[in-house]
């Protein structure tokens, strides 16, 4: 049975970068740069994305001579919607925590 | 060392269901910057050692689920040996009578056809069988895997033997040596394609070894498939016996999807090795497996492998006092001598759970298996003096006057051994020496499975053939030469009894081994002296 907990700060940050251009295939080194992450807990966030189906994975079909071809990422239907979601909570939350500190200010 | 060899190195430890991960982190660090790559590789080792689990906890369960099953099944036969082995016996005979029958319903060659359409669906790229659920297509797969071959033909000629009339034949004698070592070489390729179908996960199995080692298994396994197909291919050759022609090309239609599906599936694993599912386990759950087994039988063997203690086994020996008296005076065979090879038995030789896998495998022996090879494996030692059930009947032959006393009288010995109830003999049984002896034996020659088997757990009778079959060696020392009599040589006596009829080739200067020494010592022990007085 799987366990839907809610995602990492680090794992809602993945989401976010990828459906930025959800039609768009991203690098995994690309990605640790846009989110700070290192590559040792980049990697597990999109293994799990992927497992869950939020991921969709590829190989690069034309890889310049002399490199192996790079593995793309890009957020499936499913990914893209929960992202969307998860960006709204965030907008949310984020404006909640501001509204006092407004109030209090005024 | 570059930041390249180091992650190489270690994602050799990731475990095979995400080794495309591995490859990913590999292709992804030639594009970091230089002065970044070492720190990109060492974050990447975290991952490669301990990568997220894939939801395997479930799998983990079924390790260790799979373990304890096993285990209680084994717990079980242990503690029920006489049920046990005559379940052992029956499942593997209608196990062969099961995959026999699927013939005349044409079922193999449905199977056939769905495996090889199969085939073709996957090389044109497509993907077969789409509307069934992906549980059910593994489900299917194993299923067909165990009940055709288990891919590996070990079990056919338990078919083969067994099945009416149609290559029920003899020539198996005919072929010659090979056929045992055939067998043996099946048992072992089976048992290692299993064992690596179960933990092979768990040894990072995408490395380059351990593929080239899974070939050479499935190449073997072919091989050995091969040599089946060819050796019952022979049988039903006219001149070795079988009908007509006509009844060959029929016989060889209707047996064929035996041979052909295992070949298929083989086929089907060597063209990718990796194909999901060779491994019943991911991973973990191959890791939780071996460490349950490994749990398990620590703790089994270190609660059963306590040695029985001196005064335990004296205390065994002199229970049999009047027994052992009783039979050294039957066959003229020194008393102390029984004795210590009771006392030898017991105090060094006897493995843990000895007496109910005695009696599991004289069960289904009695029972009888459809298979002469696996017979000959059921025919283990028994009782108190640890005596199989083939030696005793073939000490009754021989002290009968030998084979060829019973050839010379019409009876077709050559069926007896058919049915695995006596020990090939060597030279050292020549006509002069197969005299008949003066005793009768205490099984009756033509005594039934059950009774030999009943006869040799009763420790009277037990120790009755004991003395006899030392009698039998006694006698065949002292026939062929008077000068070479071991009648003083309870060494020699014992090293014999231990060695079995093929091995004794009587001559002037015999020499112990490690069992017929430790039987000398024992015998030479004053209590033994104590025991009873010897008759010289």
């Amino acid at each position: 049975m799987q366990r839907n907990r809610p995602p990492s700060e680090q794992t809602i940050n993945v989401l976010l970068a990828l459906a930025e251009d959800s039609s768009a295939w991203r690098h995994g080194y690309d990605l640790c740069q846009q989110t700070s992450l290192k590559a040792g807990s980049m990697y597990p966030i999109l293994m799990r994305l992927a497992d869950r189906g939020l991921l969709d994975t590829t190989w690069e079909s034309e890889a310049p001579a002399g490199r192996p071809p790079r593995h793309l990422y890009r957020l499936t239907r499913t990914g893209a919607d929960m992202a969307r979601e998860l960006g709204k909570e965030r907008a949310v939350n984020a404006a909640v925590r501001l509204r006092p500190r407004l109030g209090g200010a005024s | 060392m570059s930041p390249e060899r180091w992650l190489s190195a270690v994602l050799r430890y990731m475990p095979a269901d995400r080794a495309e991960w591995g490859a990913a982190m590999m292709a992804e660090l030639q594009q970091v910057e230089p002065a970044q790559r070492w720190r990109f590789a060492l974050s990447c080792t975290r991952v490669a050692l301990f990568p997220p689990s894939k939801g395997e906890y479930g799998g983990m369960v079924k390790g260790i689920l799979f373990t304890l099953v096993m285990a209680a099944i084994g717990a079980f036969l242990l503690w029920h040996p006489e049920t046990g082995g005559t379940l052992l016996a029956r499942a593997i005979s209608n196990y062969a009578w099961a995959v026999f029958f699927s013939k005349f319903l044409f079922i193999d060659f449905l199977v056939l056809g769905a495996l090889l359409w199969s085939l073709k669906k996957r090389a044109e790229g497509s993907q077969p069988w789409t509307k069934v659920p992906v549980a059910v297509q593994q489900c299917g797969r194993l299923a067909t895997e165990v009940y055709f071959g288990l891919l590996n033909p070990v079990l056919y000629l338990a078919i083969l033997t067994s099945g009416p009339g149609m290559l029920r034949l003899r020539t198996d004698w005919a072929l010659g040596s090979w056929i045992g070592p055939l067998h043996t070489g099946a048992a072992a390729l089976l048992l290692a394609v299993w064992g690596w179908r179960i933990y092979g996960a768990a040894f990072h199995p995408s490395s380059a070894a351990a593929r080239a080692g899974l070939r050479i298994l499935l190449w073997a396994s072919a091989a050995c498939l091969l040599l089946f197909a060819l050796k019952d291919l022979n049988l039903l050759i006219p001149e070795n016996g079988y009908r007509s022609w006509s009844h060959m090309l029929v016989a060889i239609f209707v047996l064929s999807p035996m041979y052909l599906i295992p070949g298929v599936l083989l086929y089907d694993y060597l063209r990718d090795a990796e194909k999901p599912g060779f491994f019943l386990f991911t991973g973990r759950a191959s890791f939780a497996a071996i460490a349950a087994a490994v749990g398990v039988s620590i703790l089994t063997f270190t609660s059963a492998s306590q040695q029985r203690s001196e005064d335990d086994v004296r205390e065994l020996v002199i229970q049999h006092r009047a027994a052992i008296q009783t039979a050294s005076a039957r066959y003229d065979i020194d008393p102390r001598l029984i004795a210590a090879i009771v006392y030898v038995t017991h105090r060094d030789q006897l493995s843990p759970f000895r007496d109910s896998i005695e009696r599991i495998f004289s069960t289904a022996w009695t029972v009888g298996l459809p298979d002469r090879y696996l017979n000959r494996a059921l025919d283990l030692s028994l009782g108190v003096a640890q005596i199989k059930p083939t030696t005793a009947q073939t000490g009754a032959v021989l002290a009968m006057g030998g084979p060829e006393a019973f050839q010379r009288a019409g009876v077709l010995l050559i069926e007896h051994e058919g049915e695995g109830i006596f020990e090939p003999l060597g030279a050292g049984w020549g006509p002069r020496i197969t005299e008949p002896l003066d005793r009768l034996p205490p099984i009756p020659v033509y005594a039934e499975r059950g009774e030999i088997v009943a006869a040799l757990q009763t420790p009277e009778k037990n120790l009755e053939t004991c003395a006899f079959l030392l009698a039998l060696y006694q006698h065949q020392w002292e026939s062929a030469n008077p000068a070479w009599s071991i009648r003083q040589r309870p060494d020699i006596l014992a090293t014999l009894y231990q060695i079995g009829f093929a091995r004794s080739k009587p001559h002037g200067a015999p020499r112990s081994n490690a069992f017929g020494t430790r039987v000398r010592e024992v015998y030479e022990q004053p209590w033994l002296s104590e025991f009873v007085t010897a008759k010289r």
